[in-house]
């Protein structure tokens, strides 16, 4: 007595297809699991046990063996119950073994028989419409599920005998409906941000053209009130997005009603977050905070507080747009498309560099509370501004005219145009300007002769690095989009080597020096 | 041996004989009894049509008693010597095996567990 049923393994957002073996034959009973099961799958036996028993089937005495094949993929998680019950079912003659061919099977089994819901049910979902197969997940995944085709069979029984009845014929199941669109949620407004209208400009810039944005300043001067407004101001999500989005948190079990609205993730980890919470790890490698903020902002505040090893992990994200987890036994690789925004405090006190104030510390303290942060990553942060407090005066100003709308109407223009030129060079990967490099960034950011000049001769009396010769490029580049043009102009290289964050790494003497160059 | 233990034995030994007799009286065929071996003791081995079955006869004062004495290590001491004795005799080797439990209390009618414990 032989039979198969098809269910997934899931490596980082790809499914792959595993066969679960069932084999019933004589000598002493037993029941074992082989093919790399871990302590979840291999506890399986017991609930699919107690399931059969709920609905009034009992295994035989006899020798059961269950193989899942490939025999040298490690095997996690809960949902392989659902599989091996209907493998057993159909090797016992419970159900035709042709009824359940044509499905990949996916789902946890309580002891009274109902089927329980698992995360990574439209991963699995993607995955069986690519091999030509229907779906049968638990019933709370159904809408989650149907989402991703919608011409393929999916049951979502709420219990082993409703699946077993289906197959009978007794009771049909119907086709999960996806859910709809959820309404968008009202996002906090740039509106409410009195003053800091330079802040407002970079911020708007970094939307533009995806860049990594730090800002700086003393506590209460609104940094993390500007950076929550930031997905207000950001393009809507696109379907592909959406979807890519929304298989990352199915993996990790928060994808909620099955369904996302396209408002871009904002993800805010604590500075306590360990490296496995900031780029995925654990037992099972789920998807950290930097899969999470995919094609969304990263949010770190408090920059300096957080583990030095941990911010670094984040340079092959923010560099390769992708994170890959290495284990014993696992190398995954999750999406990773971020805008980082960071906020820190000038020193731990927070008042360095306010006029008037004198620290008894010293300059040493900034110094050394700024240099917890390593200059590859500093390096791969494009904008660089400083928040001043807000005055009384700001406070009492009437609310700013333009608010988050209007923004988000000049950033979507400006990446429109951006979108435009990439696909006219025939490049696939990159969509904004913060992901150019090296011959792409030459051909899309040639300034005319004038801002030739100034980004020359900053560069000769800045000492700037090849990088951030290439970052104040690109900055540039955005600008000009903003405003519509297509050759870069001295004002724009101005305005982009103002955002160099020239207060960091005691720089402070090179400003004064760009003033003159600026000014000359 | 304490004369209390050897009065528990001979009550058990006495249970057994009647239980093989209510077994043949259910059709089954003994086929061995008392079975000793280095690795463990099966106390019945009886066959009915293709099914073999290898049965713990447990005596006890009450029937609850009785339920709960079959612990881990007696089971594997009972599918160690179930090895040992199909060894021995590969003409059962296609049979369909179960591990049997068949609980005794005075003055009641005993009650066989099929498929009471796995490998």
């Amino acid at each position: 007595m032989f039979a198969r049923v098809t269910t997934v393994a899931f490596e980082g957002i790809e499914a792959r297809s595993v066969d679960v073996q069932v084999q019933i034959g004589p000598g002493m009973p037993a029941f074992s699991i082989v093919g790399l099961p871990d302590k979840a799958v291999a506890e399986s036996r017991d609930r699919v046990r107690g399931a059969l028993n709920a609905i009034g089937l009992a295994l035989p005495p006899k020798r059961v063996t269950i193989n899942l094949a490939p025999a040298d993929l490690p095997k996690e998680g809960s949902h392989y119950d659902l599989p091996i019950a209907l493998g057993l079912m159909a090797a016992v003659g419970a159900v035709a073994p042709d009824a359940i061919e044509g499905y990949v099977v996916l789902g946890e089994l309580s002891l009274d028989g109902s089927i329980a819901r698992v995360d990574g049910t439209l991963p699995a979902a993607i995955g069986a419409n690519t091999l030509d197969k229907g779906l049968i997940c638990p019933k709370p995944c159904g809408a989650e599920a149907a989402w991703a085709a919608a011409d393929m069979p999916i049951l979502a029984p709420a219990n082993l005998l409703a699946l077993v009845n289906h197959f009978k014929g007794l009771q049909s199941l119907s086709r999960p409906e996806p859910e709809p669109e959820p309404e968008p949620e009202a996002m906090p407004d740039l509106k409410d941000v009195k003053g800091q209208e330079s802040a407002k400009r970079a911020l708007e810039v970094a939307a533009a053209g995806g860049h990594n944005l730090l800002m700086i300043g003393p506590p209460g001067s609104g940094k993390s009130m500007l950076a929550q407004r930031l997905p207000s101001i950001l393009p809507p999500l696109e379907p592909s997005e959406m979807l890519e989005i929304s298989m990352i948190r199915s993996l990790a079990g928060n994808l909620s009603g099955g369904r996302i609205g396209r408002a871009r993730p904002f993800r805010s980890p604590h500075h306590s977050a360990s490296m496995a919470a900031m780029v995925g790890g654990g037992t099972r490698a789920r998807p950290g905070e930097a899969a999470l903020a995919h094609h969304g902002v990263l949010f770190l505040d408090e920059l300096p507080e957080f583990q030095p090893q941990v911010l670094d992990a984040l340079r092959q994200p923010l560099e390769t747009g992708e994170t890959v987890i290495a284990r014993a036994n696992h190398r995954i690789s999750y999406p990773s498309r971020i805008q980082l925004v960071a906020a820190m405090n000038p020193c731990r006190c927070g008042r360095a560099g306010e006029p008037g104030y004198s620290c008894r510390q010293g300059q040493g303290c900034a110094d050394r509370y700024q240099a917890r942060i390593s200059g590859p990553l500093l390096d791969r942060i494009d904008i660089q501004i400083e928040v001043p407090a807000v005055s009384a005066a700001d406070l009492s100003l009437p609310p700013a005219s333009e608010g988050s709308a209007e923004v988000r109407r000049r950033v979507v223009a400006a990446r429109q145009i951006q979108a435009a030129r990439l696909e006219e060079l025939g490049e696939k990967r990159a969509r904004t300007n913060s992901e150019c490099d090296g011959s792409l960034l030459e051909a899309i950011a040639e300034p005319d002769p004038s801002g030739l000049t100034l980004l020359r001769e900053a560069a000769e009396t800045l000492g700037l690095s090849a990088r951030g010769y290439h970052r104040s490029l690109r900055l540039a580049r955005t600008l000009a989009d903003l405003d519509g043009e297509s050759r870069i102009s001295r004002l724009h290289i101005a305005e982009a080597l103002s955002y160099r964050g020239e207060t960091l790494r005691g720089a402070s003497g090179q400003g004064a020096r760009l003033n003159q160059t600026v000014a000359a | 041996m304490s004369e209390k233990r050897r009065k528990a034995y001979a009550r058990g030994v006495l249970a057994e004989s009647l239980i093989a007799l209510l077994l043949r009286f259910k059709g089954h065929r003994i086929v061995a009894r008392r079975y000793r071996t280095p690795v463990g003791e099966i106390d019945l081995i009886a066959t009915r049509g293709r099914r073999l079955a290898f049965i713990e006869v447990k005596r006890r004062s009450t029937y609850e008693a009785a339920a709960w004495s079959v612990p881990t290590r007696q089971r594997r001491r009972i599918v160690r010597a179930a090895q040992y004795w199909l060894a021995g005799h590969p003409g059962f080797q296609g049979y369909e095996m179960s591990f049997d439990v068949v609980l005794s209390a005075p003055w009641s009618f005993p009650t066989l567990i099929e498929n009471a414990f796995e490998v």
